[in-house]
């Protein structure tokens, strides 16, 4: 009869503990933080964070939710890697002075926004060339590369979309 | 028209030596020691760059004719072959503010200058004429002096540069600063090239001083030591007629460089860019040492006695 107890109890402990393990398992995981849209993309191969208002001091990226070896930077770039069309979901972690941390929204590249429109370089609409003689050499609706001029040196007087109007001296 | 004149004074010379046997003697030396080619440095356009002008090697030699009128004062004529040469040096940070990368963005382009050097490298063919003063200052040992000019003529020139660029961008609204991307214009290369100097006939100043003792028993034959100063009066390069900014665009890097650094301009001698302070007027000073064979009068015969020798 004591025997039959004891072992009874066992049995109960046993399945106790399985049902304690099981439930361990099936158990949420913790809540997330809150995600900021402090990533942005640029050309096609880069994915940087914000830092305008100098808040973190190091970083962490994260392809697919897995962190990337050596991807510490501000930005997230290899050399000869395009990201854009690529199909992986990036996010990053980015860290302040304190320790505290803050988790940057997830998304494939194209998903970010691009930074270039939000920190627009001046567009020329207008560029006219002269030489050093005050004489004009040619004038384009965009500026060329390599205008095909002679030798030397010229001035551009370029106008971007606002009408405004500035220098360049350049040797050719 | 200068180097024909020196060449005829120096033959009238020698002609006025022949005809009535004052002294003469042919001169030949070799010399070295510091040379410029006389032009600074300035920041003022680029203030995150330290550069400086230090100067280089600078070597002489020179063959010579001398007439002595007497015992202290006499001329000379001849023709030297000298070498000077600059090296202009650059470190720190070059900055282009306010620039547009290939993406359209603003930012501000930075290149770091490690180690960079402009080094130009003159030789001239010179034409001097001097005045000879002579001291003895012990028994067979004279101190002289010379004061003279010469006419340069360029004969040889070498231009080149070097050293290790590192590009990069700072994007103000990000605080952010890019570097080692390469394929948009952000990377770190050694560059290096050659040029040719465009140079010109100059005028110089020249003043020697040294000492003289014969070496053989009839002292006709001397070895004199002598530190030397040279001082041209003119730019012995041609400078440009406007000097273009400071750049380091670089055409072997392609297209795609070109592109990304559209507001640099092409890598141009310092001496023709606006960092240039002063005139490329090339300086010398140094030491040579030099033999000196001392030409026996003619022989003049009285008309009394053929046979006896004055």
């Amino acid at each position: 009869m004591k025997r039959n107890v004891i072992m009874a109890l066992m049995v109960t402990a046993l399945l106790a503990g399985v049902s304690v393990e099981m439930k361990a398992e099936v158990a949420p995981p913790p809540p997330r933080p809150e995600c900021k849209d402090i990533v942005y993309r640029k050309w096609n191969d880069l994915l940087f964070v914000d830092n305008g208002n100098e808040e973190y001091v190091s970083y962490q990226w994260y392809k697919n939710h897995t962190a990337i070896d050596g991807a510490t930077r501000q930005y997230l770039y290899t050399q000869g890697v395009v990201l854009e069309g690529d199909g992986n979901i990036y996010h990053a972690v980015a860290t302040r002075a304190d320790g505290s941390q803050v988790v940057s929204c997830e998304g494939l590249f194209e998903e970010f926004s691009a930074s270039a429109p939000l920190n627009p370089g001046k567009v020329v609409c207008k560029a006219v060339l002269y030489n050093f003689s005050g004489e004009k050499v040619g004038e384009w609706t965009e500026r060329p590369e390599q205008p095909a001029v002679s030798h030397g040196c010229y001035i551009w007087m370029l106008t971007d979309e606002k009408g405004n109007v500035w220098s360049e001296r350049v040797l050719y | 028209m200068k180097p024909i004149r020196f060449t005829i004074i120096g033959l009238l010379l020698f002609a006025a030596t022949s005809m009535y046997g004052l002294s003469s003697f042919f001169e030949v030396s070799v010399g070295g020691g510091w040379s410029s080619l006389g032009y600074g440095l300035t920041n003022a356009t680029q203030p995150g760059l330290t550069m400086s002008q230090g100067g280089s090697y600078g070597l002489g030699a020179h063959v010579g004719y001398g007439l002595q009128f007497n015992k202290y004062v006499g001329l000379g004529v001849g023709v030297d072959l000298s070498r000077y040469g600059a090296n202009a040096k650059m470190n720190g940070v070059a900055e282009w503010q306010g620039v547009r990368d290939t993406d359209g963005e603003l930012y501000n382009h930075l290149t770091t200058v490690h180690k960079w050097s402009d080094q130009q490298e003159l030789y001239m063919l010179e034409i001097p004429l001097a005045v000879y003063l002579r001291f003895p200052v012990a028994t067979d040992v004279r101190l002289y002096g010379q004061l003279g000019a010469k006419a340069c003529i360029p004969m040889m020139n070498k231009g080149s540069y070097g050293g290790i660029l590192s590009h990069e961008g700072f994007y103000e609204p990000w605080m952010m600063t890019l570097s080692n991307i390469p394929n948009h214009g952000f990377y770190t290369a050694s560059m290096e090239g050659k040029y040719e100097l465009k140079t010109k006939m100059t005028v110089a100043a020249f003043v020697k001083i040294g000492v003289e003792a014969p070496v053989d028993e009839l002292r006709h034959v001397w070895i004199f030591g002598a530190i030397y100063g040279t001082m041209h009066f003119m730019p012995a390069l041609e400078t440009a007629e406007t000097a273009v900014p400071l750049g380091w665009r670089n055409d072997t890097q392609g297209n795609e460089m070109r592109q990304a650094h559209y507001f640099m301009s092409d890598y141009a001698p310092v001496y023709n860019t606006q960092v240039l302070s002063g005139k490329p007027s090339p300086i010398a000073v140094g030491a040579e040492i030099g033999i000196r064979i001392r030409i026996p009068h003619p022989k003049r015969y009285r008309s009394h006695c053929m046979c006896e020798e004055e």
